[in-house]
């Protein structure tokens, strides 16, 4: 062994380290907590990782600016990912008829359940308009339960905790059924964690902001400036030539993967979409809901019975928002409309077009008003 | 990895304190012992899932149990048997053939995972055949408990033995000192500054030599990536022992090193005298030694050079085999026994003089060998022919 494994030197190194560590934590007291800049337009979205551990500099920036410039936050699931040819919020903000802006914040599983802790715990959500897309896929199986993991993926522990108050018993009942699994070791450790956090915060962003501001500034993500729909030419268009109109699917695509079946038993979702309601009115979100079509063409081929499940369960989400008087686009007669499916779940660019048609006529209708 | 989330470090951290301050205040050796296997069973189970430690541990109490049996009966056959069991056992589970039963039945008929699991039979094929020896000090079930689960080590290593286990932790004298303590700070950072910084920078081009096809011809790149590769997997293991040790040290335990500057090694065989020098001895003591002893029974023992390839052979397509279960793998396996055989019979004939010069040279040609062996140990057969297509 080299003279670097000996326990007296290790011992200076492990001293040496431990000063270091120390001297790290208390310089860390030190630095000035970096003052956030008013936005100079609006942000188009926000990391994964600032939104799952809800970092204020970044999610109050961002949700003050679209609230400045009047401008919508979109939310969705796996079809509001990005699309080969653009998909509707791509659409609505190259329409320069359209007095705003949309922002976006989407992914797989991202319901609602996962935008409690941002919204219980941010005062800047408060008057922000929110376009909520609902997909009836949800309400099948295997999603129709509480999925922990898609929670974790999206929530962290801390963020957890913080939004887990008795205060409103629909959001926390939802909560408590997502909560993460925790071992008892690692709770241990969470406080430390999270201190290490905020320190490592200290020195990642309020330091090196505080030196560079405009570090800060090119940290972040604005909607494309430039409008228009030059950047997508196969606008409101389909390539039927690589299209499988017997099954409503993009050629290729096998119509028998992923057949799901709505879970008649579970009603989780219906619990989850009537607590997002319940914490919007509370926290003064202006939320709109856009209920998603279901491939209905590939469904008559495949399992006709699923047919009268699904158009219940979009009747339900619609009776809901009617219940509760929460406005909503449904955009369920899309369902059996020919090319807008890339597969069985999904909209394609095609039928993000009659998407964007849809919002873009309520929010004109909205700011007419 | 067995820093799953900055958390579990924390609470191992804060696990390590605690019995820090129980080694200095009580200094009693039963008293480690139960503070010391609440902290494994605790650690544990947040790597890996309870159900899997449950069953690990009945198969430990049952092999408590056949150890105590072998001490005082000492019957080879029993021992023979029991091992024999044993190793069926992981290795239907460690093996496809495991992933074939289990997926036939439908329904697991056990369901342990994977992680930890060959250096677990390694500690109970320790205790058992020492047991048979009656070589071991203690045979107290806590301190086997604590043995065979010992968090630090659990998943790589290094490999103790039984006794000096024993030694660290029951030794109610004051071992255990601030010095220690900031040694095993040390051995971390150390450990951390491998893991993190440097196996980082050097992963990408050193796993996959296409990454370096852009900037160079096909042999550049091939001979660039076996020799980062060379350094990667020094630097990674041992980043990991550096940890591993590091925590052992910080809770006044010392387990033996794996390493002693490899690629300073004059000659393969004292290259696997300085390369994961606990599992190299566990071969050589349980493998090796039984091998020769075994053929030793049989006519071919007038031939000594044979029986020596032999084993040697067979000691390394074991040692292979237990890397993983590929051809890749064997082929790095037998490689190396082949490379220890012609050594072997290569100094018999010409004993080589110990001077700087043939020093220097052994090195080099050494860490030539050893490279060219880590080729077949990284890249699974099917790219080892494409690679073999693309130089030739």
């Amino acid at each position: 062994m080299g003279k670097l494994y000996q326990t007296k030197v290790l011992a200076w190194i492990g001293l040496v380290t431990l000063i270091s560590v120390f001297g790290f934590l208390l310089f860390s007291f030190c630095i000035p907590k970096f003052k956030v800049p008013e936005p100079d337009g609006q942000l188009y979205t926000i990391r994964h990782q600032d939104l799952r551990d809800n970092n204020p500099l970044y999610t109050d920036i961002f949700l003050k600016s679209i609230k400045q410039n009047n401008g919508y936050l979109v939310l969705g699931t796996s079809e509001s990912n990005s699309l080969e040819g653009g998909n509707y919020y791509d659409f609505l903000n190259a329409d320069t008829t359209l007095p705003c802006k949309f922002s976006l914040v989407a992914g797989a599983g991202r319901t609602p359940c996962t935008y409690f802790p941002l919204i219980q715990s941010n005062e800047n959500v408060r008057g922000l308009k929110v376009l909520f897309l609902v997909n009836p896929r949800y309400w099948c199986d295997p999603y129709a339960k509480s999925n922990k993991q898609y929670f974790s993926r999206y929530v962290s522990i801390a963020e957890y905790k913080r939004a887990n108050h008795p205060k409103n018993k629909q959001v926390n009942d939802i909560l408590k059924v997502n909560s993460p699994y925790i071992p008892l070791v690692s709770r241990i450790g969470d406080g430390t964690a999270l201190f290490l956090d905020r320190v490592r915060r200290k020195y990642y962003q309020d330091l090196v902001f505080d030196l560079k501001p405009e570090k800060f500034r090119k940290s972040l993500h604005f909607v494309y400036s430039q409008s228009g729909f030059d950047r997508y030419p196969g606008f409101g268009k389909l390539d039927s030539t690589r299209y499988d109109f017997k099954y409503n699917v993009t050629k290729g695509y096998n119509p028998s993967e992923n057949l799901f079946a709505v879970d008649t038993a579970a009603s989780y979702r219906y619990d989850e979409l009537r607590a997002m309601i319940s914490v919007c009115k509370e926290h003064g979100v202006d939320i709109t809901f856009v209920v998603e079509p279901y491939n209905k063409i590939a469904f008559k081929r495949t399992r006709p019975e699923q047919i009268p499940l699904l158009d219940g369960v979009c009747h339900n989400i619609m009776s809901i928002c009617q219940q509760e008087n929460v406005p909503f686009i449904d955009a369920t007669n899309l369902s059996d409309t020919p090319g807008v499916f890339k597969d069985i779940q999904h909209h394609n660019s095609y039928g993000a077009y009659f998407i964007y048609l849809k919002i873009k006529n309520y929010v004109l209708g909205k700011e007419n008003r | 990895m067995l820093f799953q989330s900055v958390q579990l470090f924390f609470s191992i951290l804060v696990f390590i304190l605690l019995f820090g301050v129980c080694r200095w205040t009580f200094q009693k050796g039963w008293l480690n012992n139960v503070v010391l296997l609440l902290g494994n069973a605790l650690i544990l189970t947040n790597i890996v899932h309870p159900k899997s430690v449950l069953i690990l541990l009945i198969v430990a109490m049952v092999c408590y149990g056949a150890g105590l049996l072998l001490y005082r009966k000492r019957r080879g056959w029993f021992l023979a048997l029991v091992l024999v069991l044993l190793i069926s056992l992981f290795a239907i589970r460690s093996y496809r053939f495991g992933e074939f039963w289990t997926t036939s039945m439908k329904k697991p008929f056990f369901s342990v995972e994977k992680l930890g699991l060959s250096y677990i039979l390694f500690r109970l094929i320790h205790w058992l055949v020492e047991c048979r020896r009656g070589t071991l000090r203690t045979r107290n079930f806590l301190t086997y408990l604590n043995y065979l689960f010992f968090f630090p080590t659990f998943m790589a290593g290094p490999i103790d033995t039984l006794n000096n286990f024993h030694y660290w932790v029951q030794n109610t004298r004051v071992r255990y000192n601030a010095r220690m303590l900031l040694a095993g700070v040390g051995r971390i950072f150390l450990g951390a500054v491998k893991t993190l910084l440097i196996v980082p920078l050097m992963l990408p081009y050193a796993t996959d030599y296409h990454t370096l096809l852009p900037n160079m011809g096909i042999w550049g790149a091939v001979l660039c990536a076996a020799i980062l590769y060379s350094f990667y997997i020094y630097i990674d293991f041992s980043g990991y022992c550096d940890l591993a040790i590091g925590m052992a040290y910080m809770m006044g335990i010392r387990t033996p090193e794996n390493f002693n500057n490899p690629y300073l090694s004059a000659n393969i065989a004292e290259f696997w005298k300085r390369w994961h020098i606990t599992f190299s001895t566990f071969l050589k003591i349980y493998v090796f030694k039984p091998l020769i002893a075994l053929l030793n029974r049989f006519p071919i023992r007038k031939c000594r050079m044979l029986v020596s390839v032999i084993a040697y052979m067979l000691t390394f397509f074991v040692c292979g085999l237990w890397h993983g279960s590929t051809l890749n793998f064997v082929l790095w396996g037998l490689w190396h026994g082949l490379g220890l055989s012609v050594y072997k019979v290569f100094t018999f004939h010409h004993p080589i003089k110990d001077t700087r010069v043939n020093r220097i040279l052994g090195i080099v040609i050494t860490f030539v060998f050893v490279t060219v062996g880590w080729i077949f140990f990284n890249y699974p057969e099917k790219d080892l022919w494409e690679m073999v297509n693309l130089l030739f």
